[in-house]
Formats: C-alpha cells, structure tokens, sequence
C-alpha cells in the first residue's frame, strides 16, 4: 500500500478532520491507560470549541476534583453537585452554571437529580476518575474558583481532561486544533510496510506546505492565517507542544502518544477500507 | 521512548564511564554523518541533528582547556569558517603570519605564549599545519564542514526568529566537536566536563534491560537512586556530589534537554534519549566483539 505521510493528510478535508479525531482518541486511550500528563497539553482548548458554553470547563473541573475526593474516601455524596456549591462564580449567574449542567446532562456526562443537582454518572467514574483520583490527592488540589494557580501544572491536566473528554463527546473539534495536527503532521509517516516512523523536528519547508496545504481547503479558506493559524500557534505555543521554534522541534510525549498512535489507526482505516472494497 | 517504573540501572551506572564515552562519540558521528554525509541513521533530519547539537550548548565555555583568551580565537575562526562558506572562497580558511600577529594585538597575548593558546585547537582538531607554502596554518576540513553552514548567520542576514537559535546551534556544534574530538583521539586530561557526564548518568539510569530502550521520565526515585549510588556505593564526597548534581541540571534545563516537569517527574527531549540509546548499542557491541577475541 502507498504511503500515509503529510501530504495526504492535509490536503483534503475529510482526511483532516479524521485525523485530528483520531488524535484526540489516542490522546484519551493514553490517558485511560495511566500518563495523565498527556491531558496537559490540551488546557484550553474548550473556549474555542464551536457551541459550547464556556461555564461547562469551570463547572466539569469542579465536578471531576470533587469526585475524585469521592472515589477515594468512598463518600458518594461527592459525586453530587449542586447549583450553590460551584465555586467561581457570583450569586446572580445561577442561571450560567445551570446551563452548564443541562449540557453536561445532554453530552451523558451526569444524570439529573433535581432542578438544582446532577451526578456524574458511573461510566464516566470508571473510564476518569478512577484514574485521575490519585493524581488529584498526591498534588492535592483543591476545587477553587478560577484564581492565577489554574493556569500551573496540575491544574492544566485537570483542565485538558475536562476538554479532551467534551471534545470527545461532543464530536465536534475546534478548527485550530484541526489546523495545529495538520501542522504537526509532518513529524510521522506510515511506509508501505505498515510501519510508523517519527522524527521529532520538522523541517521548514515542510511546515510550509503543510500551512499551504491547508489553507486551500475551503472548510478553512476564510480566515484562515488571520483565525485559525494563529490561534493554532498560540494553543501549540501556550501548551509547550512548540519546544523550540527553530529547527521546530515537537514535545516527544505529544508525538509517542498523540501523533503516533493516530498514524497507526489511520493506517488500520485506509487498509480496511481497501480490503472492503471502499473508497478510502 | 517506553515509561514505568524502572528502578536505575545499576548495569549502566557502573559502566556509566564508557557509555558516556561510546554516546559523545556516537553523536559526534551521526551529527557528521548527517550534515556532511547526508546519511541518515539515528537523526532522520538535518534539523534533528541542529537540535540535538543545540543541547550542548555552550560547554565549550565552561571546558577545564578553554579559557577567555583561547575562547577569542575559537570565536574568531568560526567567524571566518561563516565568511569562507558564503562567499565560497577556500583560502579564507588559510591563516597567514599576518592574522597571528593579529591575534597577538587584539587579545593581548604574550607573543612568546601565543603556542600555549593556540595548542587546544591543534589537540582538539580544529587547526592543523597549512600545505600551501605562504601561510602558516589552516581550519581543518571536518571542523569547516560542521560548522560552515551554521556560521551562515553570522554574516548572511536571517530573520529575528532564526538568529538567536543559530546563534545556539553555533556554541553547540563547537561543543560537541571539542568534546567528541577529545574524545576520539583519546586526549590525556579529563574532556568530558563532570557535570555532562552526571547529566548523561541520571539519563542512562532508565535504562530497560530487556527491550535496551531508555525511559523518557526521569523520575524522582531515579534521581535519587542515583545519588544515592553516587554518594554511598562510588564514595564521592557529599559536597562535590551537590556541586555536581546542581550544574547538571541547571545544564539541563537550560539546553531544554529537561522538556518540562511533571507530577512525579522530569520529561527528557527525545532526540537526546534516542542518542543514549545508540551510545548504549555501541558499547554492547563492542563488549561482545572484545568477548569474541577473548
């Protein structure tokens, strides 16, 4: 079979679009199997998620520190949240943290209980918190309202996980997260023989043509350097994905667990569509 | 790149003075063999070989044989190396009586000690006696070909964004060579500095026996196993061990060998991993080739 490298990624949409969500699958497999650390490079990325409200990230951090508390004192009544409870917000926008809670409901994160309270479901309990729940003790964070220590470490991977986990859910992506893995694209490649390989730089001229690339979808065509290119080097920027600019040089867990990862399951895609007979 | 929870090695930390050895040398290699060679191996990229120079940055300043003086001259050779590779003219390279006298005046050397600073740069490979009749000495071939199309930026104008790296691939291709060089031709007095090679020890410490791959967390119990080793099992005085301990990481993380930090751990660039690996390789091979002749 041919090769699966950069130059077939970026340059249709739809191979694009199912790249990026395959990366953010491998991102949640690797967190589901242990290295919470991969969900720090995410922070951030819910504020520019399309139809999304911007109280669901406060409020799903919330829950989710409150539930690890929890899960390990074994105090059900932590997997509650009421309106009141939620920190970080002034009494008369009730109304916001409500609205964050039907979302919440509708993406089947948390169950109603009353008007006022939701519970984290079970299936998110097992598949998160059991996970995140020693992380959460052993830094021993606790659920403050959004003060200037949200944006330090342990904070960020709870942050990142609330948004991989919405992004997931909602099957929607931001498009400058789709524009940041087309750009980050280059650093790995399938060979005919179905192996992945990596480097960890990418060379100028590839980011270039990559960038070029994009920029004549026309999903992307409008507003693409001045919206979605920028806004994809600042999250790479802010998140420490960028670890150098020149030679561009690209965090290694990013690549082993995000890039990696998606390049393999694309190439298990692209096979079985051949095998099946389907246009890939 | 695997993670778990890999006591250090205490294979690799005996050995630690060869392996450290078998990797300086492997990176000079490759680094060479990529940029002059084109021919790829471990660094699948011309970029990846900058990158993995720029993690040494600036050793060179703080070699045991560069002092201020000798540091002008090596400045002032790379400078020519840069000028001679944009203009294309070889006999840039060639350093006539002229230039030494020089030297001599702008950074008041002592004519009489001039030998005594320009000694290292024979040792270490970057001056060598000059074939053509009318100049005394020339830059050698290998050292040129390293540091020419880096030294570039120098007189060539790039962008604001290129220069400063540049500037930081520059001092560590002129690291890397002294180090590797004096390696290579196996130099009397001690080459590689002591904090690089505890850098490279607390790194060789993940080692995995089973798959020879290298973790890419340095977590904190390695750490400490490792000074522990250091410090109880070598017998190094407590206070040197701490001199040691801080100059390699404020190394590290200065060079963004240390990518970022961790809950239970530091995060280690994966191109300086992976030259740790083929280091590892080398020594094996060569201990079972000396096995063989036994």
């Amino acid at each position: 079979m041919s090769k699966i490298n950069f130059r077939v990624i970026t340059r249709k949409w739809v191979h694009l679009r199912r790249f990026a969500e395959l990366t953010v699958e491998s991102a949640l497999n690797s967190i589901k199997s242990g290295y919470i650390d991969t969900a720090s490079l995410y922070s951030g990325l819910q504020y520019q998620l399309p139809g999304t409200l911007r109280s669901v990230e406060k409020v799903f951090s919330y829950a989710l520190i409150e539930a690890s508390y929890g899960y390990v004192n074994k105090d059900l009544d932590r997997y509650k949240i009421e309106v009141d409870r939620v920190p970080g917000f002034e009494p008369y926008e009730r109304n916001k943290v409500k609205w964050a809670f039907e979302s919440l409901v509708k993406l089947g994160i948390a169950d109603t209980v009353d008007t006022n309270t939701i519970r984290i479901r079970p299936a998110v309990i097992d598949s998160m918190v059991r996970i995140l729940a020693p992380f959460v003790v052993k830094t021993g964070i606790q659920p403050t309202g959004l003060t200037l220590s949200d944006t330090v470490y342990p904070y960020r991977v709870i942050r990142g996980i609330s948004s991989i986990y919405v992004m997931h859910r909602n099957n929607k992506l931001p498009k400058c997260y789709i524009v940041a893995t087309g750009l980050v694209s280059p650093v790995g490649e399938v060979d005919a023989n179905g192996r992945v390989k990596t480097k960890s730089t990418i060379d100028r001229s590839e980011w270039d043509e990559a960038r070029y690339n994009m920029a004549l979808i026309k999903k992307l065509r409008t507003g693409f350097e001045s919206e979605h290119y920028l806004k994809a080097l600042g999250f790479m920027i802010e998140n420490g994905i960028i670890v150098r600019t020149y030679p561009i040089e690209i965090l290694g867990s990013f690549i082993e667990r995000v890039i990696k990862p998606a390049y393999e399951q694309y190439y298990r895609i692209v096979a079985r569509k051949r095998l099946e007979g389907l246009k890939p | 790149m695997i993670t778990g929870n890999i006591r250090a090695n205490l294979w690799a930390l005996k050995h630690h003075n060869d392996i450290v050895k078998e990797t300086v040398l492997a990176t000079l290699e490759e680094i060479e063999n990529v940029i002059t060679n084109k021919r790829f191996g471990v660094l699948r990229d011309v970029s990846e070989a900058y990158v993995l120079a720029s993690k040494f940055e600036d050793l060179v300043y703080r070699h045991p044989y560069f002092r201020k003086k000798h540091i002008n001259i090596l400045s002032a050779i790379i400078d020519r190396c840069g000028e001679a590779y944009s203009k294309s003219n070889y006999n840039l390279l060639y350093i006539s009586e002229n230039v030494l006298s020089e030297w001599v005046n702008s950074f008041k050397i002592d004519p009489a000690h001039l030998n005594h600073y320009l000694d290292p740069l024979f040792v270490f490979g970057i001056l060598q006696r000059s074939d053509q009749p009318n100049y005394v000495y020339r830059i050698t071939d290998e050292f040129f070909r390293l540091m020419g199309p880096v030294a570039l930026a120098l007189v060539r104008s790039t962008t604001l964004e290129e220069f400063p790296q540049m500037m930081s691939i520059v001092s560590g291709l002129a690291s890397i060579y002294v180090v590797g060089v004096g390696t290579r031709r196996s130099v009397s007095v001690p080459t590689i500095p002591r904090f690089l090679r505890a850098s490279m020890a607390y790194t060789l410490a993940g080692l995995d026996g089973h798959t020879m791959k290298i973790d890419s967390i340095l977590k904190i119990h390695r750490v400490n196993d490792v000074d522990s080793y250091f410090v109880r099992d070598r017998g190094l005085p407590v206070e040197l061990w701490r001199s040691i301990r801080t100059q390699a990481f404020s190394f590290m993380v200065r060079n963004k060998i240390i990518e970022r930090g961790m809950s239970d751990g530091y995060e280690l660039s994966s191109v300086w991993v992976r030259i740790h690996e083929e280091g590892v390789k080398r020594y094996v091979r060569r201990l079972l080739k000396y096995r063989r002749m036994i």
